[in-house]
C-alpha cells in the first residue's frame, strides 16, 4: 500500500532549497510546475502558489519569486530520470515520465525528429509534476450505482485534470475485491507498480499490465488472463478503440476513461460507444461531481 | 648485529623492489577490472535498458570486480536525487588508488560522468569509446609490467646489496 512515503521521496527530487517549501504544502497539492527562468508554480487544484525570495509560500506573484535557473532544471532532469536517460527514452519520447507512487511528469521543450518520428526531446523548458493519490470512496457513488448489479461496460469521460484516473483507481480497487480484472496501466498511474509490486491497492484479484501499450494489453489480457472486465485509462486512438471492440466482442467488459467534454463528443470519437451500457461524466473539478447516463437512454 | 643489519637493509630493499612491481601488477588487474566492468555496463544498457543504480548493484555482486571496491561506496550512497556523475567522482577519489596516474583516473571519473546521460545508442557509443581508450591503457600497462617489474624487483634487490657493501 502506498504512504505519504512516496510524496517524501518525489520531494528529494527538487533542488534542496526549495524542498522545505513544498514540504509544508506537499498534502494539498495537485500538480507542480517548473519551467525554465520561470517562477515555480504550485497548484492546489485550481489555485496557484509561489514561493517568495524568503522561501515562504505565497499567492501573490511579483518578479523576486522564486524561479530555477537552467543548471537546476537539468539536474532535475537527470533526477526524474533516475540518472538513466537510456532507461527512459521511449517515456521522454512519449512527453512524460511515471515516478514511483504513479506520480506522472509531463515533459516539454524541442523535438528531436527523425524520418518524421519523435526520437529525443532536447532543452527542456517545462515540466508538469501531477501528483498522484489514492482516494478511497472516490468511486464508490459510480460502483453502488452501476456495479452493484453486475458488470457493465462503462466509460468514464471528462476534460484533463478533472479527477479520472483517481475514480478509475479507486473503481479499480472496488471491482477488484469482486470479479477478474486485468488492468492495463501503460503509464503506472492506476496501480503504480514498483518492481512487481502494485504501490496502490488495485483490489484481490487484480492483474496489473504494467507498461503494456494499450493495443498490446488489451490483446493480451483478452487471450491469458481470461478477465471479467479490462481497466484501462485514456482510451484515444483508433487502434485502441479496435482493440478495445474485439475484447468487447469476447464477452469481456471494458471500463475506460477518455478525454471528452461532452457525450456528443464521444458519440463524434467513438464509432461503437452505444456498446458501453453506461457513461459517466465527469465536471471539470473534482468538486462538480459527476453525471451518469443511460447509452439507451441517449 | 652486524648480520642482522644487513639481513634488514636487504629485505627493506627487496621489499621496496616489490611494492613497485606489485603497483603496476594491481595497475594491470585494475583497468582489466574496468575493461570487463564496461562490458557489464554495455550489455545491461543494451539488453535491459537497466537503470543506474541496479547496474551498480549488480556491479558489486560481481565477484570478478571485487578490485573496484569504489562500486561499492557509489552503491552505499546511491540515493534519490543524488547527482551520479559526482557521486562516482567522489568514490574514486576517496579511494586512493595510488596505483593509476592522474590521467588513468580522469578516465575512470570520466565513466561515471557519461553514464545515463544519454540514450542507449548514445550509451553504447560512448562505452565503446571508453573500451578504446582504455585497451590502449591497458596494453601500456601490460607492457610496462612486463619490463618493468622484474627490474623493479632486482633494482631493490641491487640496491640492498650496494647499501650494505657501502655499509661493511
Amino acid at each position: 500500500m502506498r504512504t505519504d512515503d512516496d510524496l517524501q521521496e518525489l520531494i528529494q527530487y527538487f533542488p534542496e532549497r526549495i524542498r522545505e517549501c513544498i514540504r509544508t504544502l506537499a498534502v494539498k497539492l495537485t500538480e507542480i510546475r517548473l519551467r525554465r527562468e520561470k517562477p515555480i508554480i504550485l497548484m492546489e487544484n485550481a489555485e496557484m502558489f509561489f514561493i517568495d525570495p524568503q522561501y515562504r509560500i505565497t499567492k501573490v506573484y511579483d518578479k523576486s519569486c522564486i524561479k530555477l535557473s537552467s543548471s537546476e532544471m537539468e539536474s532535475f532532469f537527470y533526477a526524474i530520470c533516475r540518472n538513466s536517460i537510456h532507461s527512459f527514452q521511449e517515456d521522454i519520447c512519449s512527453g512524460f515520465i511515471t515516478l514511483t507512487g504513479g506520480h506522472r511528469i509531463g515533459l516539454c521543450g524541442t523535438a528531436v525528429r527523425d524520418n518524421g518520428k519523435i526520437t529525443n526531446i532536447k532543452n527542456i523548458s517545462g515540466f508538469n509534476i501531477r501528483i498522484s493519490r489514492e482516494i478511497f470512496g472516490s468511486g464508490e457513488d459510480i460502483f453502488n450505482n452501476i456495479f452493484s448489479g453486475g458488470l457493465r461496460n462503462v466509460l468514464i469521460a471528462g476534460v484533463p485534470s478533472c479527477g479520472k484516473t483517481t475514480i478509475l483507481r479507486d473503481l479499480c480497487r472496488l471491482i477488484g475485491n469482486r470479479y477478474k480484472v486485468s488492468v492495463i496501466d501503460e503509464r503506472s498511474e492506476i496501480a503504480a507498480v514498483y518492481v512487481g509490486i502494485p504501490q496502490n491497492d488495485v483490489g484481490l484479484n487484480t492483474d496489473v499490465f504494467d507498461g503494456y501499450s494499450k493495443a498490446d494489453g488489451l490483446e493480451m489480457a483478452v487471450r491469458v488472463m481470461s478477465p471479467d472486465i479490462i481497466i484501462f485509462d485514456e482510451a484515444g486512438s483508433q487502434n485502441e478503440f479496435g482493440y478495445m471492440e474485439h475484447a468487447m466482442n469476447c464477452g469481456i467488459r471494458i471500463c475506460a476513461s477518455i478525454h471528452a467534454s461532452s457525450v456528443e463528443e464521444i458519440e463524434y470519437r467513438l464509432p461503437f460507444w452505444s456498446r458501453f451500457d453506461y457513461i459517466v461524466m465527469l465536471g471539470r473539478t473534482p468538486r462538480q461531481g459527476c453525471r451518469i447516463y443511460r447509452t439507451d437512454e441517449i | 648485529m652486524k648480520n642482522v643489519l644487513i639481513i634488514l637493509i636487504m629485505l627493506i630493499c627487496t621489499l621496496i623492489g616489490g611494492y613497485f612491481s606489485v603497483r603496476l601488477h594491481k595497475k594491470c588487474r585494475f583497468l582489466k577490472a574496468v575493461a570487463f566492468m564496461l562490458e557489464e555496463v554495455g550489455l545491461m544498457i543494451e539488453f535491459e535498458s537497466a537503470e543506474v543504480s541496479e547496474i551498480i548493484k549488480r556491479l558489486t555482486m560481481m565477484q570478478r570486480l571485487s578490485e573496484l571496491d569504489f562500486l561499492n561506496k557509489i552503491s552505499d550512497e546511491i540515493n534519490v536525487g543524488t547527482e551520479f556523475g559526482l557521486l562516482w567522482e567522489n568514490a574514486v577519489e576517496s579511494q586512493q588508488y595510488s596505483f593509476l596516474n592522474s590521467e588513468e583516473k580522469d578516465f575512470i571519473k570520466d565513466i561515471g560522468r557519461k553514464l545515463g546521460k544519454s540514450d542507449i545508442k548514445g550509451q553504447l557509443n560512448a562505452i565503446k569509446f571508453e573500451q578504446l581508450e582504455l585497451e590502449k591503457m591497458i596494453r601500456s600497462a601490460d607492457d610496462d609490467e612486463r619490463r618493468k617489474s622484474k627490474l623493479y624487483r632486482s633494482l631493490g634487490l641491487l640496491c640492498g646489496a650496494f647499501i650494505v657493501i657501502i655499509l661493511i
